[in-house]
């Protein structure tokens, strides 16, 4: 029974845990609408549980306010085959059912708070969290498993203040081995998401038109693991390494770094805000990084 | 020697994968003399490559000579790095071409760590050069035990208040470019394909990070390389323990039926509330092996991070 099991669970049995931007401030300002976004998406998941018996899909949504689970294939399979009432299988009404629960939940939670002019950024650190918790439930589940792998699928821009939260995230994946691939549907591009594919080592794509998203979901990123190595994936076309300062939460490619606890600061300050050190003169620093340019020349 | 190269390339990993954003040179010391094979630099590889490159042992060995050769390459560091030497001395004699005593008290002067890790016996000079700067002295008896004395030296020694001077550094981002591109890069003047990074203030292509850009003299480091540590910074608070009998009678109980993180019921044997914990500050609940995964490894609490902060409160918590 053992060895039934373990050929059961070869190297292709992927869980998919896709995490599904449904920021309204994102999806009021596209030319794509969401439901026909969702179709796609939905049209995707059917083909990877389609791909093996065995393979599992959790969906996340990220909102502006809130995440949750709003579709764990693990939980559904042995429930009703009854259809939904939208015609749609069963196995996506619940999802669907779920969905918009969630997205009245969350623009509720929008209404509460007053409107500060800020990025319409999605909380892609808390659904990020949220997988790893799940896939470190799956890991413990025992040594046989599928190979989970996450996929973020963002239209929002980026959050600086997510900055920390989202690399402690990325940091994590990359212990437990867990690939974060990324589509990224919105117009600017996304330091967090190709960061975060680049160190896990998952593919980032962001395809040019949304008509043909379905294509770019099959082709990409229904490969499981052990498919990709046959496969030529897209290749990056550069990583931005941007950090956010401590101080403004900006995106900066140039900074200052605290010499004791490595906060990053857009502007020259007197004191460090996360470790309390006092910082000499800027001046000095200035003066530091030219001397010792010159120092080098005549060795070199 | 070969075990000694092998297990200086495993040293020389884990430094860089404690210490990012530090430097290592090396120098070799036989036929008397002290040989620079790296200056000090940031990448593994190259350090590595030039250690695999010039495996060979011959004549005496002069420790002052290494010494003085170390001390002139230390003392250009700023003086909020941490000037640090790890010697790995096999010879049982040094013959110097002058008085090695008057080497350590200099060393000593501009504050260099001396550390000796022995390969055969004890020697009274490195103990003593170990006694002066602060350093470690220790003689490995095996292979596995000169390993882990290897090792004991990649953390970072605890920091010297009074020596260190904290200073807010300028440091640039570069970007990674695509992969296929084709440019000259500004460290080896050479046709490079693909992967290299782009100083953000001169725009000079280089090779590596993290790294100096020839050109302008900008520190060139990749972001991730500091976030790494970051975690540090913002600790996030212990989960408090829910009491299962309190609970039952708690209405809010009834919403956390399963753990925020993993969605695993947190329901016991016979339905009655199992093991769980409680964030302070988003009253979300998990369960115990979430809890224990959040705060060694993620850092993160799902609960808080997937709840909207507006700006004032966060400005406020830093």
């Amino acid at each position: 029974m053992a060895t039934v099991a373990s050929k059961l669970y070869s190297d292709d049995v992927s869980l998919l845990v896709l995490l599904l931007d449904t920021n309204p401030l994102f999806w009021s300002n596209t030319s794509t609408t969401f439901s026909q976004f969702l179709s796609h998406v939905l049209a995707f998941l059917n083909a990877v549980l389609g791909l093996n018996q065995l393979n599992q899909v959790v969906v996340i949504a990220t909102g502006y306010c809130s995440c949750d689970y709003i579709y764990d294939s693990s939980l559904t399979l042995s429930g009703n085959s009854e259809s939904g009432r939208t015609g749609m299988p069963a196995l996506f009404a619940s999802l669907l059912e779920k969905l918009e629960h969630f997205i009245v939940k969350d623009e509720e939670l929008i209404k509460e708070q007053e409107h500060d002019e800020r990025i319409a950024s999605s909380l892609l650190s808390g659904s990020l969290s949220m997988a790893l918790c799940y896939i470190q439930r799956v890991f413990r589940s025992g040594h046989l498993h599928p190979q989970p792998r996450i996929l973020c699928l963002q239209g929002s821009p980026d959050g600086p203040e997510q900055y920390v939260a989202v690399m402690n995230s990325i940091f994590s994946a990359q212990r437990l081995m867990v690939p974060i691939d990324s589509c990224y549907i919105g117009t600017q591009n996304s330091a967090f998401l190709q960061q975060a594919s680049y160190i896990t080592g998952g593919v980032h794509h962001a395809p040019k038109q949304l008509d043909g998203l379905f294509q770019f979901l099959t082709t990409i990123f229904a490969t499981d693991l052990h498919t990709r190595s046959f496969v030529q994936l897209p290749k990056p076309v550069g990583v931005d390494f941007r950090a956010s300062c401590f101080c403004h939460k900006k995106t900066i490619d140039m900074g200052y770094v605290c010499s004791v606890c490595l906060s990053i600061f857009c502007e020259h300050h007197k004191k460090c805000s996360t470790c309390g050190s006092v910082f000499g003169q800027s001046k000095l620093d200035g003066a530091s990084t030219v001397s010792e340019k010159k120092r080098k020349a005549p060795d070199s | 020697m070969a075990i000694m190269a092998k297990h200086v390339e495993a040293f020389i990993r884990e430094f860089f994968d404690q210490n990012p954003l530090s430097q290592i040179g090396l120098v070799s010391i036989k036929n008397g003399i002290a040989h620079t094979l790296t200056d000090l630099g940031g990448s593994p590889e190259s350090h590595i490559q030039a250690l695999m490159g010039k495996l060979e042992a011959a004549g005496d060995s002069s420790l002052q000579n290494a010494l003085e050769l170390v001390h002139e390459h230390l003392n250009q560091i700023p003086s909020y790095g941490h000037r640090e030497v790890l010697i790995l001395y096999s010879a049982l004699s040094t013959s110097d071409p002058g008085d090695i005593m008057e080497t350590i008290q200099k060393c000593k002067k501009s504050r260099l760590r001396c550390s000796v890790i022995g390969l055969s016996a004890e020697m009274f000079i490195c103990k003593h050069l170990c006694q002066e700067t602060g350093g470690l002295y220790s003689v490995a008896v095996d292979e596995v035990h000169l390993k882990d004395l290897l090792l004991e030296h990649a953390p970072p020694p605890p920091a010297i208040a009074e020596f260190a001077i904290s200073n807010l550094i300028k440091m640039g981002f570069p970007q990674r470019a695509a992969e296929g591109s084709m440019a000259i890069c500004s460290c080896h003047k050479e046709v490079k394909i693909g992967a290299g990074y782009t100083c953000p203030r001169c725009k000079a292509r280089v090779c590596e990070l993290p790294t100096e850009c020839t050109i302008c003299g900008l520190t060139l480091v990749s972001s991730p390389h500091l976030a790494r540590s970051y975690h540090h910074l913002f600790p996030i608070a212990p989960f408090d323990e829910v009491p299962t009998l309190a609970s039952s009678n708690d209405p809010r109980r009834k919403v956390g039926k399963s753990c925020f993180g993993c969605q695993q019921s947190l329901l016991g044997a016979g339905n009655k509330p199992g093991p769980c914990v409680t964030c302070r500050k988003c009253k979300h609940y998990f369960c115990l092996d979430c809890d224990i995964y959040i705060h060694e490894s993620l850092h993160n609490c799902p609960g808080c991070e997937s709840t909207h902060r507006p700006k004032s409160v966060s400005l406020m918590e830093e």
